[in-house]
């Protein structure tokens, strides 16, 4: 099966600020990419376009449709997940699911409905009724409940406490996560969704700053410990990122090969945090 | 899969109280007063001298009863038959006035805030995440506001004016005079409900650019789409009247905004809209509003969060 999004060079602005510049990814299907970048990055902008829901110049296709011009065509096989907080807060969530189940094809009301009865949301509930973690748990619910071909999360966890954020990407991969369906992640908090994605996507300045597979990392880059005394051979085969640990420098390195590296000092792959501060730096010179 | 029914249903959940609840507290506490008026009469006795005409010549009657209704009945049948009718008519109109004005501006309120308020409150990334085209979305509303929302609006009115003409009846049977020919034939109960139909689409047609011109803000207003609404159209009336002799674009948008201003007798609305169906006027608010709903529509397509 081809790529189940296509993105060929975008590009979108605000008046003077470049929000998106150039990008360009592919999403393939049953994989989980974590599409990761500080505030202000584009995230949003770039999976708005994704769904539709903005404007842009360049080529996108999900499934073979711009979502330009046929978003409802695309929302068929696409579900979205924006931050909290977009449930209308007058939305009862009975009629959440008769809403649902009246203009998606592919909704699966009991499934639904099992869903939250594991919950303690109730059928009467407004959404203004709901806590931010059980409206949250909610809208996973209803998306849950929808067999779609990608699923787009934008900060989904956003402003949840750390049992609500965790119970939500264990259900996410439990409960949905069948290696048929992709999911794109967006967040700023690296360290939660590591272990789930198989992608990463690093955008920083409406770039893209990195884009591999989770087991390219380790071909890819390396994390020595360096003691002094080799602080200055290493520094020669120009590390990405060095930090200061225990007296020892940790270095990372892009595209060295190991037998290099190792009489260093200890290697490690490095963490998708660490290889994200170092990514963001490289490319933005005015971060400490 | 059609979607429009539960699109509507959906308007429907978010202005429960403005749509429901609003025309049924209005029917109710009208519906009580009536029924106080007609039970609460019984405890005095009031006398009414009725001056009638008949065949030129004025001859006075003393009538004395306890029930306002009975009285009401009996001063109508004192009256000649064109009178009286003309009289039935505006008070038919009369008791339609809360509902109708009431309904107007809810549904003025309505459609402006329909693409705006859930741009406001960011919900719009719930209703377009699903796969709900803009065009249904923008028809729903419109279809909502225009027709299912005036039923309800007409339905209480027709409450009304039958419970009226109910209370002359049972004020009035017993004794000689008949509310039946006096009030049921001229009030034409039935045919005037299928007028008030028939001027709603006449209206909704009519009107179309201004109901259209709601949408088209709402769906492109950043903030206060109210002024939008009503400064942009205020705005061109002053100029043109500043810089032009005639005036043709504000009086256009005059004639297709004010509720339907030139139907002022009831005689007058089935040979106004026989006039008027296919006129000139008629013609230009056809094309100018759905090209509006057109505008709306793509604006819609690219509306976001604000």
């Amino acid at each position: 099966m081809s790529n189940i999004v296509e993105v060929h060079g975008i590009s979108k602005r605000f008046g003077d600020f470049q929000v998106l510049d150039n990008v360009s990814f592919d999403i393939a299907p049953g994989s989980i990419v974590g599409l990761i970048g500080p505030n202000g990055a584009g995230k949003t902008t770039t999976l708005k376009s994704i769904l539709g829901l903005t404007d842009f110049e360049g080529s996108l296709s999900v499934m073979g449709i711009d979502p330009r011009h046929g978003r409802d065509k695309v929302m068929e096989n696409v579900c979205f997940i924006a931050d909290v907080g977009v449930l209308p807060r007058w939305l009862k969530v009975r009629d959440a699911l008769d809403y649902i189940e009246g203009v998606h094809p592919r909704f699966n009301r009991a499934r639904a409905e099992t869903m939250l009865t594991e919950t303690n949301i109730s059928m009467s509930h407004k959404v203004r009724q709901l806590s931010k973690g059980m409206v949250t748990q909610l809208h996973l619910a209803l998306v849950m409940a929808i067999e779609v071909d990608l699923l787009v999360l934008d900060e989904p966890t956003l402003g949840l406490d750390i049992l609500y954020r965790k119970q939500f990407y264990e259900r996410l991969l439990t409960d949905y996560f069948d290696h048929e369906t992709s999911i794109v992640i967006s967040t700023h908090q690296v360290e939660e969704i590591e272990s789930l994605l198989t992608h990463l996507l690093f955008i920083n300045h409406g770039e893209i700053v990195l884009a591999c597979a989770m087991d390219e990392i380790s071909e890819i880059y390396h994390e020595v410990l360096v003691p002094p005394d080799h602080w200055k051979d290493a520094a020669y085969l120009e590390p990405i990122h060095t930090r200061d640990l225990l007296g020892q420098k940790a270095m990372i390195f892009e595209n060295i090969p190991r037998a290099e590296l190792a009489p260093l000092g200890e290697l490690h792959v490095p963490s998708v945090a660490d290889l994200f501060v170092a990514k963001m730096q490289t490319r933005s010179g005015d971060r400490p | 899969m059609n979607q429009l029914p539960i699109l509507i249903r959906r308007e429907f959940w978010e202005h429960r109280s403005t749509f429901v609840l609003l025309p049924l507290v209005i029917t109710a506490f009208l519906l009580s007063v009536m029924m106080l008026a007609y039970f609460a009469s019984t405890s005095d006795v009031i006398s009414v001298n009725l001056e009638m005409e008949e065949q030129g010549a004025v001859s006075s009657q003393h009538v004395e009863s306890d029930d306002l209704f009975a009285l009401l009945t009996y001063r109508l049948e004192a009256l000649p038959e064109r009178e009286r009718a003309s009289y039935i008519n505006r008070g038919m109109h009369g008791l339609a006035s809360p509902l109708l004005i009431a309904m107007w501006f809810v549904i003025f309120i309505y459609l402006l805030n329909s693409l705006y308020s859930d741009r406001r409150d960011r919900s719009i990334l719930f209703w377009k995440s699903l796969p709900v085209s803009d065009g249904i979305t923008v028809c729903s509303k419109l279809l909502t506001g225009l027709i299912i929302v005036p039923l309800i609006y007409f339905a209480g009115i027709a409450i009304l004016q039958l419970a009226v003409l109910l209370l002359m009846f049972a004020a009035t049977s017993g004794t000689d005079v008949s509310a039946l020919e006096v009030v049921w034939g001229p009030s034409a109960l039935i045919s005037r409900w299928f007028e008030y139909l028939a001027l709603l689409i006449f209206y909704c047609l009519w009107a179309l650019p201004f109901f259209a011109w709601l949408l088209v803000v709402s769906a492109f207003a950043k903030s206060v789409p109210m002024v939008w609404a009503v400064g942009v159209p205020f705005g061109i009336t002053v100029l043109e009247h500043m810089f032009f002799n005639s005036t043709p674009v504000s009086d256009w948008m005059g004639q297709h905004m004010v509720p339907l201003s030139f139907v002022r007798e009831r005689q007058a609305i089935a040979t106004t809209i026989a006039e008027q169906a296919l006129s000139l006027q008629m013609i230009s608010a056809l094309i100018v509003g759905v090209a509006l709903v057109f505008v709306a529509v793509r604006l819609r397509g690219k509306a976001d969060e604000i």
